[in-house]
């Protein structure tokens, strides 16, 4: 690749990328190899598709791209057929002659292949009208179906590098921080401290400054950054240039986890490219601004997320926090000023400086603007990566986007912002959610994970597995961190086990407030956030744990017994077939009985009565 | 720097921008509790004890970490604070074991203080023990981690202070301990056993171990380590009338800090040891006809000296008698001791134990600096521009000297080490200068520095200014450097010519910190060395700056203090020298006596003399000379020739067991009195145990035999001879007013207070090439472990040391071992010239082919059986701490 030496050769560069598109007229496969539809198997279908398009010559006419996370996993491998935005979800290699000879050749639907909307059962053709996508804004995450993240080519050819243009050209460093100031973009990656702020204070300090990525993604079913480096590495990369302009740095660093392979990959392919054409390094665009990137494998402790411990640990030392009496943006990496935000918030930036600060501040709510890109996940129907406004509501995002709670059961609660975020309950589903609002319920907005929770999760339960976790994440050095989830893990474990006693709801109180408090780190300090709107929504939970001896949504084994109903109950034998433990017995057609003694409660019986009829006692 | 004006508890206070809230309040005697803060660690925040409250804002901070800020309204104990303090506590109790009351650290436990204090008796949370196997292996420290409450004090103080790296965080979260790398037994890792964890710790989590219980402290009371010459600050633990704890000083400002090594805080235990002499004795004739030590009066014993000695001289004149002075024993001792042989028996012949070891070295260079490197703080260290260290192990020999350099290294001081062992220093240095083996010794290290000076000179880059005032003979110098060929002192030495070429570009337009091991003294090139140091010193302008000259990690604690004090043959008090007539009469008219000007004796010459019959009598005060000099059957015979042998020391050790009588002394712990360090620093220190039985500290007895001898009583305490040592010495006119003080730099006379004097260049000089000696073709290095400290006499009673299981196993390179056959282990016999010794060895992958290290203070010293009796510091010969060997297996 020739050396880009000044802004006009990228725009040449683009539009001559934009007229081959337009020349070839081709149509366009859109096929998903995010991390996701990898594991389902889009390796398999690219080579059918491609062996298939060959057998047919159409290899010439028809692009197919192998491109970044659609954000809809649940129906993985998803394909979308260009121009028209046909959507054909969960694609294996048998149907690929059959689209081929369809759709591709002829312009016909496969019908049995189009996506049905599990809500009205209706089919849905095109990929912008799937209630999935339709109801989100995608601002951040809208290239990432279109564009081959390995090809710098299709990020150019899509608008890319542009607005690092109009800051290397156009915009003083003074003027970019005031644009990110005013759009009032926060922070992604939890605290959700003013981007721009930040970025002053640190062009304020003196010293060699450093612009780092935080990409160490470790909340459990959080996956949002991990697909934008994936999928877009270019929207990071060109923010973080932008930002290395503004605050008058020289070295970035991204720091991501040795388990995102893909991601690794591809953003090394990226800042290769982007090197190769000048966009990185020496002199970029012939402008006289150095920077350059690099990439730092994280070994995959989730405290290595905090800004301390991640400097600490991309300085080869242990990953441990340190107390931030002084901020990481006056001295931080090396001792050195360094500004931190993470994939999200650097990819925020180039729309921002593209499409102004002003519109970006007309998306989202008073004091969150823009779009958040969330990871729904858990007892929700639709399972993926979702995109809106600051400001959608709960309900928006897991009823209508989401597509709700599957098997019909109840919507219990969900939990935001990863381990340490608070389990929200069902009468917060009109929350509007932004930094403030979730912080008002007790929970935070962290990177954006979004975990459903349905009738069947007992509450005691998931504080308990998520104390476990941070228990075994916390690195060990301050006291309240250390000791208060050992000992709080050690309570919610008697009390799922039947062992819970009088005062324990209030020693867990107690310990998480201090912790809240007193915790040197923001692990520790947002730690007990699980427990406490759990105990203050779910207190009854507890107290039937605590008191009656019951969990009352089955999970906790010790407390609960699964009974037959005898009037709801066909005799199908259903169950008695199923049960491992040959525990359910009783004749055809007639109400079976359960064995308590030889019950496992593996619930294989209860989630297989199609009749409702056994019961959680 | 701006004050910033705030508050605590409503008390307005102004400090220094910078300072932390906890230091602010700690000022102003506000006590805010906490467990992990030290004040000569970095602030590390982790506890979350010392969290207070800004009334304003109210935030919680960290008050150990939080910079104070103007206008900030801290309250250190608000109902929330309060609450949450508690609530921490509770949950350390929780996992704390419920031992208190069998707990070492007992009412001594931070943690325990602590809850005491917010009023938690019992934590009312579950209990979570966390146990971790109890480590009790090695003699010196327990690790009951199960007690430890992460603080990290242990990790960072081997971190930050000793720079050993021997423990760091394991694990995460709640299963987080500090342990060794693979958590291997301490005694398998790399620890030194220097202990500084333990005096650091808050529970009982590390504790010292007693070979047998000894209960807790009942009063703690400062004192001076009297191991070697660093001179460390102590606070010794007393139980009765037993030292039974040692833990660094909390005394600020100490050449030590919150560090210690080995031996000052595991070996004092040899105090206690049996063989102890706790009554004068007088070897009388039995009625079978043999001799033994029988207890007598120490007016009976006095008076047999007075008596015997005084017949001595008037027969055979006062050159007949010898006064061995100590290297050991205090100023006051040392002072009133020379004053004793000058004034009252009048003889010169007056030497110490630190005769070989650094007193000549010390006095050359002192001589040439015309005393101005007198003074020579550790702490400038820590600032230096640059640091060479020649030949000097300072981590086994003063291993507080070693912490200062390594420090110094970790913050970012170039260090250059020339040495050819692997020392503790080397993994931190910036150039490693390694000399080969060679015969031609009398180029490899002193060519090296010769190397290096010559491309200073080439370069243009000596200090002019400096060497245009203060110097001369520069001419010489640059005259004699065509015989300096670098290429061939880089092909002799093995040193590759980029190295040299790197250090010299780190030394050049610096200032030098030279640490020089006395080691060099013994190498057939010691003078050439010396000279050449001293030439880069001077080229470099590295003299009276600040963290600049030279350091000599002496082995001695008040080697010194005794060559100031005159317990020196050719020295008078204030190292005057003899020879000077203007100097003697000085001394005459304050001592109102006639000095020959004839020097003394030195040791070998006392040995020699007392083999020849010319001298008759000896006092020997504080050195077991029978085990420390060599050729320990030579020394014995010439001592059993004397008419009159008088021991005063604290063992009944070999050289006491040849006395006619025997004084029994005090050490260090048992006796007032003074050192002087190596850097200069004079240190007082008091009784803080009885002497056993019935010894004395030795100034009393000194003071009673003066009497006896009819001198006017005037030494009837430690202060009357403080007096006279201030009034004779200039350098100690300001002294021992405080517990510390700096002797004064002796410059009166040097280049910067009189044009007229310079400093000299010395031209360069070559040490004659060894004869090839094929009977013994490897080089020994007798050398101290850490463990151990001269010639053991103190450190191998300690029961502590003894139970390390040092068997002294001598150290053979790996190229070696397989070129003489001898396997990877076993016992094997080297032979020198002059002697032979068996012990195991052991492969010791760092030390270069060649060259084996034999560990001294072992088996009764019997290392120095392989040298030669003869002075060392000579040109061209092996001192006492190098000669060639063979080695055979058996």
């Amino acid at each position: 690749m020739t050396k880009l030496i000044n802004r006009e050769s990228l725009d040449q560069l683009r539009e001559s990328l934009k007229d081959r598109a337009k020349l070839g007229e081709k149509k366009l496969i859109s096929l998903c190899a995010g991390s996701g539809c990898g594991a389902y198997g889009t390796a398999k279908v690219y080579e059918k598709l491609k062996e298939e398009l060959a057998n047919h010559g159409l290899t010439d006419d028809i692009e197919v791209k192998l491109t970044g996370c659609h954000g809809f996993c649940e129906k993985g491998p998803i394909m979308v057929i260009h121009p028209e935005g046909i959507f054909y979800p969960q694609i294996k290699p048998d149907f690929v002659p059959e689209i081929v000879e369809k759709t591709l050749k002829n312009g016909e639907l496969v019908k049995s292949l189009i996506y049905k909307d599990p809500a009205t059962k209706k089919n849905i053709t095109h990929e912008h009208e799937i209630p999935f996508y339709k109801l989100q804004q995608r601002v951040i995450f809208g290239s990432n179906g279109l564009i081959d993240p390995t090809s710098i080519e299709d990020y150019i050819g899509a608008g890319g590098y542009s607005a690092l243009s109009k800051a290397l050209f156009d915009m003083k460093p003074k003027a970019i921080i005031d644009e990110i100031k005013k759009s009032g973009l926060r922070g992604r990656g939890g605290g959700g401290f003013p981007t721009g702020i930040k970025w002053e204070t640190c062009a304020r300090h003196h010293g060699n400054r450093y612009v780092i990525c935080n990409a160490d993604e470790g909340d459990p079913g959080a996956y949002m950054d991990r697909s934008l480096l994936e999928g877009n590495p270019h929207s990071v990369v060109e923010g973080m240039i932008i930002g290395a302009i503004a605050i008058g740095s020289n070295e970035g660093y991204v720091y991501v986890r040795h388990e995102y392979p893909l991601a690794v990959t591809n953003l090394g392919k990226a800042l290769e490219s982007a090197r190769s054409l000048g966009i990185l390094g020496k002199n970029i665009l012939g402008s006289g601004f150095d920077f350059d990137i690099h990439i730092s494998r994280g070994g995959g402790a989730f405290v290595c997320g905090e800004s301390t411990a991640l400097m600490a640990s991309l300085e080869g030392k242990p990953g441990r926090p340190r107390a931030k009496y002084v901020h990481t943006v006056a001295k931080g990496f090396r001792d050195s000023p360094s500004n931190l935000n993470n994939v999200e918030t650097w990819a925020n930036v180039p729309v921002i400086i593209n499409k102004g600060a002003d519109w970006y501040a007309s998306i989202g709510t008073q004091h969150s603007k823009g779009t958040k890109i969330f990871s729904l996940v858990g007892k929700v129907v639709n399972t993926g990566l979702v995109e809106v406004p600051m400001g959608t509501t709960l309900r928006q995002i897991i009823f209508d986007i989401g597509g709700g709670i599957p098997k019909k059961k109840k919507f219990k609660a969900v939990q935001t912002g990863g381990p340490s975020g608070g389990c929200i309950p069902e009468r917060f589903l009109d929350l509007p959610v932004d930094f403030d609002e979730l912080t008002k319920v007790g929970s935070i907005m962290g990177s954006g994970g979004m975990i459903v929770m349905d009738q069947d999760t007992c509450m005691v339960d998931v504080a308990r597995y998520f104390v476990d976790f941070l228990k075994d994440e916390s690195c060990g050095q301050c006291n309240p961190c250390r000791e208060g989830l050992k000992h709080m893990l050690d309570i919610l474990t008697d009390i799922c086990q039947g062992r819970g006693k009088e005062g324990d709801i209030e020693i867990l109180e107690e310990i998480g407030a201090m912790m809240q408090k007193f915790a040197l780190c923001g692990l520790g300090t947002s730690a007990p956030n699980p427990v406490l709107t759990n105990i203050l929504y779910f207190r009854d939970e507890y107290e039937a744990h605590i008191r009656d001896k019951k969990c009352p949504a089955g999970v906790c084994k010790p407390l609960f017994h699964y009974e037959i109903d005898p009037e709801k109950c066909t005799g199908c034998t259903v169950c008695a077939k199923k049960c491992p433990k040959e525990a359910v017995s009783g004749e055809k057609k007639k109400p079976h009985a359960i064995d308590q003694n030889n019950c496992i409660k593996c619930g294989i019986c209860y989630e297989g009565c199609k009749f409702d009829a056994i019961k959680i006692c | 720097m701006e004050n910033i004006l705030f508050t605590i508890n409503s008390q307005k206070i102004s400090c220094p921008s910078g300072t932390t809230i906890l230091d602010a309040a700690v000022k102003n005697g506000i006590d805010i509790p906490t467990l992990c803060h030290h004040p000569q660690l970095k602030p590390h925040g982790a506890c979350r004890i010392c969290l207070v409250e800004d009334e304003k804002t109210k935030r919680l901070m960290a008050s150990c970490v939080t910079p104070v800020m103007p206008d900030m309204a801290i309250l250190t104990e608000t109902p929330r604070v309060l609450n949450h303090r508690r609530n921490i506590v509770r949950l350390m109790m929780a996992e704390h074991p419920e031992s208190c009351i069998v707990c070492g650290k007992g009412n001594r436990c931070d943690l325990r203080k602590i809850a005491a204090r917010l009023g938690i008796g019992e934590s009312n949370l579950y209990p979570m023990p966390n146990f971790k196997p109890y480590e009790h292996l090695n003699p010196f420290i327990i690790r009951d981690l199960s007690k430890c409450i992460l603080c990290g004090k242990c990790i960072r103080a081997d971190h930050e202070l000793v720079v050993a790296g021997s423990i760091d965080y394991n694990n995460r979260g709640f299963k987080s301990r500090p342990a060794t790398l693979h958590e291997m037994a301490l005694e398998d890792s790399n620890c030194t056993f220097c202990g500084t964890c333990v005096s650091l710790c808050p529970t009982g989590a590390l504790s010292a171990r007693n070979t047998r219980y000894v209960g807790t402290p009942e009063k703690e009371s400062d004192s001076i380590c009297a191991f070697c010459g660093v001179g460390c600050t102590l606070t010794l633990g007393v139980s009765g009338n037993q030292v039974i704890e040692v833990n660094p000083s909390k005394y600020q400002g100490t050449v030590n800090g919150a560090t210690l090594c080995v031996r000052g805080h595991f070996a004092g235990d040899f105090i206690n040891s049996p063989d102890r002499l706790t009554q004068p004795m007088i070897r009388t004739k039995k009625e079978d006809g043999s001799f033994a030590h029988v207890p007598a009066s120490w007016d009976a014993a006095l008076d047999s000296i007075v008596e015997k000695l005084s017949e001595i001289k008037r027969q055979h004149g006062p050159g007949s008698l010898a006064f061995i002075g100590s290297s050991k024993c205090s100023n006051e001792e040392n002072y009133l001791f020379q004053k004793i042989a000058r004034v009252i028996f009048g003889t010169g012949n007056l030497v110490n134990g630190g005769y070989a070891l650094g007193q000549q070295l010390i006095y050359f260079m002192e001589h040439k600096a015309y005393g101005t490197c007198r003074q020579s703080s550790l702490q400038d260290l820590e600032n230096a521009q640059a640091i060479l260290v020649v030949r000097a192990d300072t981590d086994h020999e003063a291993p507080v000297v070693g912490y200062h350099i390594k420090r110094a290294a970790k913050k970012g001081v170039p260090v250059i080490v020339l040495d050819s062992r692997k020392t503790d220093v080397v993994p931190l240095s910036s150039v490693w200068l390694r000399p080969r083996i060679s015969s031609k010794l009398g180029i490899v290290k002193s060519g090296v520095i010769n190397s290096i000076l010559k491309m200073i000179l080439e370069s243009g880059a000596q200090d002019s200014d400096f060497i245009n005032r203060y110097t001369e003979g520069i001419e010489k110098l640059i005259q004699s450097m065509n015989t300096v060929d670098p290429e061939k002192i880089a092909l002799e030495s093995g040193i590759k010519p980029s190295l040299i070429e790197k250090a010299f570009k780190i030394l050049k337009g610096k200032k030098i910190a030279i640490v020089i091991g006395t080691d060099i003294l013994h190498y057939p090139e010691g003078p050439s060395m010396m000279d050449a140091v001293f030439n880069l010193a001077l080229l470099t302008g590295s003299i009276g700056a600040k963290g600049s000259g030279f350091f000599f990690p002496l082995v001695k604690n008040n080697l010194m203090g005794a060559m100031d004090m005159g317990t020196v043959p050719d020295l008078l008090p204030g190292r005057r020298p003899l020879a000077s007539s203007f100097h003697r009469e000085t001394v005459e008219k304050m001592w109102q006596v006639k000095l020959s000007a004839e020097p003394g004796l030195d040791m070998v010459g006392f040995i020699e003399a007392a083999e020849s019959g010319k001298v008759k009598a000896a006092y020997i005060m504080g050195e077991n000379i029978v085990r420390s000099l060599p050729q320990s059957k030579r020394v014995e015979s010439a001592l059993k020739k004397l008419d009159l042998l008088i021991v005063q020391d604290i063992f009944y050790d070999r050289t006491a067991k040849l006395a006619d009588v025997i004084l029994p002394g005090a050490t260090v712990a048992e006796k007032s009195g003074s050192f002087t360090n190596m850097e200069g620093r004079f240190q007082t220190f008091f009784p803080v145990v009885n002497p056993p039985g019935n010894a004395h500290a030795d100034w009393e007895i000194l003071s009673q035999l003066s009497k006896k001898m009819g001198y006017p009583e005037q030494y009837i305490s430690v202060e009357k001879i403080r007096q006279e040592i201030r009034r004779v010495i200039p350098m100690y006119e300001r002294i021992g007013n405080h517990r510390q003080d700096w002797i004064k730099n002796n410059d009166l006379e040097s280049p910067f207070s009189d044009p007229k004097k310079k400093f000299v260049f010395t031209p360069v000089t070559f040490a004659p090439e060894m004869p090839a000696d094929s009977a013994h073709p490897l080089m020994a290095v007798i050398g101290s472990s850490r463990y151990h400290l001269g010639s053991g006499s103190r450190t191998s009673r300690s029961e502590r040391i003894r139970a390390f299981a040092q068997n002294g196993a001598i150290e053979i390179s790996p190229s070696d071992c397989v070129s003489l056959g001898l396997g990877d282990c076993g016992k094997i016999r080297v032979t020198s010239s002059c002697g032979m010794i068996e012990r195991q060895f052991k492969v010791n992958p760092d030390l270069p082919s060649g060259q084996v290290f034999i560990p001294s203070a072992v088996n009764g010293n019997d290392a120095m059986n392989l040298v030669d009796l003869i002075p060392p510091g000579l040109s061209g010969v092996y001192g006492w701490t190098v000669c060639k060997v063979s080695i055979d297996k058996i």
